[in-house]
C-alpha cells in the first residue's frame, strides 16, 4: 500500500460549548508547546552557531597554540583562555535541535488531529480558507487568463484521463494541486455559461414561443440574477439541460427498461453501518465501473435490501452506483446534467432518477417506509434529487463523491458526503456543503505514505485499499472508503450520530436483496 | 621571549557559552507546555483511537523532552566545566 487518506469533518451534531472550549482550549495548548519547542530548537541551533564561531577563532588564537600538553591548566589560566570543548558540544546542540523539531512536529499534528476530529479550525487553515475564498468567481474575473488557462487544464483532464502514461500522471498532479480551486472554478466558469446564455437572449429579443417577446427579456433578467448566485452551477445545468435531455433522448430513446436480476451468488451482503454500506456499494459498481471482478451484474444496476427491523417495521437500503457511460445506460454523462438542475422535475425526470423509483416501487417500497440510500457519483446526486423531490420517506442519504451541496434535500433527512480534496466530481457544484446537524460532510486528502511507519502514526491516516505506486483518480471509491474509515477512526461524535441514525433506518435482519438493471429504448 | 601571549578567542567563547546558557534557561518552558497539554488530553471528553493516539504521543513527547532536558543539562555541566 503507497497511498494514505486522512480526513476532516464538518457539520453534523455541533459539541457542546464547554466540550468545543476544552478541545479549542487544547488545541491551544499544543499550539503553544509547539512554538515554545521551535524556539527551543532555534535557540540551540544559535548556540551551535556560536560555538562553530568560536572553534574557528579558537584555531587562531595565539594563546591556543601556546598551551602544551601538560602545561594546560596553568597556561589557560595565564592566557585567560577557555578551551571549549567545540566538537562535542556542537554536536549535542545538533541534538537538541533535531529533537525539539521534532517535538514540535509531533504536536502541530496532534492539534490538526483534534482539529480534523470536531470539525475546529486552525488559525492556519482559516487563513488559507479566505484565501481561497478570495479566489474572484464572477465571469469578469474568471476570464482573467490564468483562471481560464486553470480551468481549462482541469477540464481537460477529466477529457484526458483515459489516456494512459505519463499525461495520465501529469493530468492528475494538476487534479490534485488546484483542488483547493476547484469549486471557485467551478462557480466562475458556470457563472460564465449563463452570462453567455443570458447575453444571446438579451440579443435575440424574442424567444420562442413566448406570447408577447416580452418572456425571453425576463428570462435573461433571471439569468443574470443567477449569476450572483450560489445555485449558478445547478441554474446553469438546468439551462444545459433543457438541451441536452431531448437529444439525449433522440439518441438513446426515452424508454426506461427494468430488470430485475439474479447474480449466480450474493454481491451486496447485509449491511450494519455507513462503513458496511460503503463496502457493499464497492462490491456492486466496481464490477460495472471494469475495475472490480465480474460479480455476474452488468452496468446501471443498482441494488435494493429490506430490513425487518425489531419492531416488526420495515427499513430499506437502495445502493446506487454512479456514471457508467454506456450508450443505453440510464446512468449516462447526460443525465448528470438533468440530476443537477436546479429545477425539481428536471432533476427528478433524469433517468437515472427514474430507474431508481421505478426499481423501489417494484421491490415494494411504500411510501411511508424509513429509505436509506447510499451512491456513488451520480449515485450520490440519484439520492440527493430522491431526498428532495420524491414523495419516498428518505431518512438517510449518503454520498460518495457527489456535487449535491446546493440540492435542496427536505428537512429532516440526514445526509453523510464524502469528498476527495482532489477529485473535481464532487466540487463540480461550487460550493460547499452546507454544514448543519443533519449534514455531515467528510473531506479526504489523499498522500504518499511515508516510508517509516512511525511518522505516520501520528498523523493517523488510514491507508488505501488496493492502492498501487503511481497516483489515481481519487474518485474511486476506494478512496472514499479509507476517507469514512479515517474519520471514524477520529472518534468524532459528529460520524458516530450519524451513524448511529443510519443504523437505526437500516436496522435489523435482512429478508431481501433484489436487483435491479435499467436500459434506455425507442 | 617575544610579545606576551593573550587570547584572541575569548570574546567568541563567551558569546557561545552566553547561548547555550540561552538555550538551556528555556528547556523548562517546553516541559511544562507538555504538561499542560496533557492534563487538557486527560480531561477532555474524547473516546476512540484517536484521542488514544493522542495520550499515547503526548506521553512518548514528555520523555522525548526529558531526554532533551537531561541532555542540556550534560551540556551545561561541560561547558561550565570549560570556562573554569
Amino acid at each position: 500500500m503507497t497511498w494514505q487518506v486522512t480526513s476532516r469533518i464538518s457539520g453534523g451534531p455541533t459539541l457542546s460549548v464547554p466540550d468545543a472550549q476544552q478541545f479549542q482550549a487544547l488545541i491551544a495548548s499544543l499550539e503553544q508547546a509547539s512554538r515554545r519547542m521551535t524556539l527551543q530548537a532555534r535557540l540551540w541551533s544559535e548556540a551551535r552557531e556560536r560555538i562553530v564561531s568560536s572553534q574557528l577563532q579558537s584555531g587562531c588564537c595565539p594563546a591556543n597554540r601556546q598551551i602544551s600538553p601538560g602545561s594546560h591548566s596553568n597556561a589557560i589560566n595565564a592566557f585567560r583562555h577557555i578551551p571549549l570543548r567545540h566538537r562535542e558540544l556542537s554536536h549535542w546542540c545538533d541534538e537538541q535541535t533535531r529533537d525539539c523539531h521534532a517535538v514540535a512536529a509531533r504536536l502541530d499534528t496532534l492539534s490538526r488531529l483534534v482539529a480534523r476530529a470536531h470539525g475546529l479550525y486552525l488559525d492556519a487553515e482559516h487563513r488559507a480558507s479566505s484565501y481561497g475564498g478570495s479566489i474572484p468567481t464572477d465571469p469578469l474575473a474568471t476570464s482573467a487568463p490564468s483562471l481560464k488557462g486553470l480551468a481549462a487544464s482541469i477540464l481537460e483532464s477529466i477529457g484526458s484521463i483515459r489516456a494512459g502514461g505519463d499525461a495520465r500522471q501529469a493530468a492528475l498532479e494538476a487534479l490534485h494541486s488546484t483542488a483547493p480551486y476547484h469549486e471557485a472554478i467551478m462557480a466562475g466558469f458556470s457563472a460564465m455559461v449563463l452570462g453567455g446564455i443570458a447575453v444571446t437572449r438579451t440579443a435575440g429579443g424574442y424567444a420562442p414561443g413566448s406570447d408577447d417577446g416580452t418572456g425571453s427579456a425576463r428570462r435573461a433578467d433571471d439569468l443574470f440574477q443567477g449569476m450572483l448566485t450560489k445555485q449558478r452551477v445547478n441554474i446553469a445545468a438546468g439551462q444545459l439541460a433543457s438541451l441536452t435531455a431531448s437529444l439525449n433522448d433522440n439518441r438513446q430513446g426515452n424508454r426506461l427498461d427494468l430488470t430485475r436480476k439474479h447474480p449466480p451468488g450474493q454481491v451486496v451482503q447485509p449491511v450494519d453501518d455507513i462503513a458496511g454500506a460503503i463496502a457493499q456499494l464497492r462490491s456492486l459498481a466496481e464490477s460495472q465501473y471494469g475495475t472490480g471482478t465480474d460479480n455476474g451484474l452488468s452496468y446501471a444496476t443498482i441494488a435494493i435490501q429490506r430490513y425487518r427491523r425489531d419492531d416488526g417495521s420495515v427499513g430499506w437500503l437502495v445502493i446506487v452506483p454512479g456514471t457508467d457511460g454506456h450508450a443505453d445506460s440510464p446512468f449516462g454523462w447526460p443525465q448528470n446534467i438533468e440530476l443537477m438542475s436546479s429545477d425539481a422535475d428536471t432533476r427528478i425526470g433524469a433517468d437515472s432518477a427514474r430507474m431508481v423509483m421505478e426499481a423501489m416501487d417494484r421491490a415494494g417500497v411504500k411510501h411511508d417506509d424509513p429509505v436509506a440510500v447510499i451512491g456513488h457519483s451520480q449515485g450520490g446526486i440519484v439520492a440527493a434529487a430522491l431526498a428532495a423531490d420524491s414523495g419516498y420517506n428518505i431518512r438517510h442519504i449518503v454520498t460518495a463523491g457527489s456535487p449535491v451541496a446546493n440540492h435542496p434535500i427536505r428537512e429532516g433527512v440526514w445526509t453523510t458526503s464524502i469528498e476527495m480534496d482532489d477529485e473535481l466530481v464532487a466540487a463540480l457544484d461550487g460550493t460547499p456543503n452546507p454544514a448543519s446537524e443533519s449534514w455531515l460532510t467528510i473531506r479526504g486528502s489523499v498522500s504518499r505514505q511515508p516510508e517509516h511507519h512511525e511518522s505516520n502514526t501520528a498523523d493517523m491516516a488510514s491507508p488505501v485499499p488496493q492502492s498501487v505506486k503511481h497516483r489515481e483518480m481519487s474518485h474511486h471509491l476506494k478512496f472514499h472508503q479509507a476517507a469514512y474509515t479515517n474519520a471514524l477512526a477520529l472518534g468524532s461524535r459528529a460520524v458516530s450520530s450519524h451513524d448511529r441514525h443510519f443504523s437505526q433506518v437500516v436496522g435489523g435482519t435482512l429478508e431481501e436483496t433484489s436487483y435491479w438493471q435499467g436500459r434506455m429504448t425507442r | 621571549m617575544g610579545e606576551p601571549v593573550t587570547c584572541t578567542c575569548r570574546r567568541a567563547a563567551t558569546t557561545a557559552i552566553g547561548a547555550l546558557d540561552t538555550a538551556y534557561s528555556h528547556t523548562r518552558e517546553g516541559a511544562t507546555a507538555l504538561d499542560e497539554c496533557t492534563a487538557l488530553a486527560t480531561a477532555a471528553h474524547w473516546q476512540g483511537q484517536a484521542a488514544t493516539l493522542m495520550r499515547q504521543s503526548l506521553n512518548m513527547l514528555i520523555a522525548q523532552a526529558d531526554t532533551i532536558g537531561q541532555r542540556a543539562r550534560i551540556i551545561l555541566a561541560n561547558h561550565r566545566e570549560d570556562a573554569q
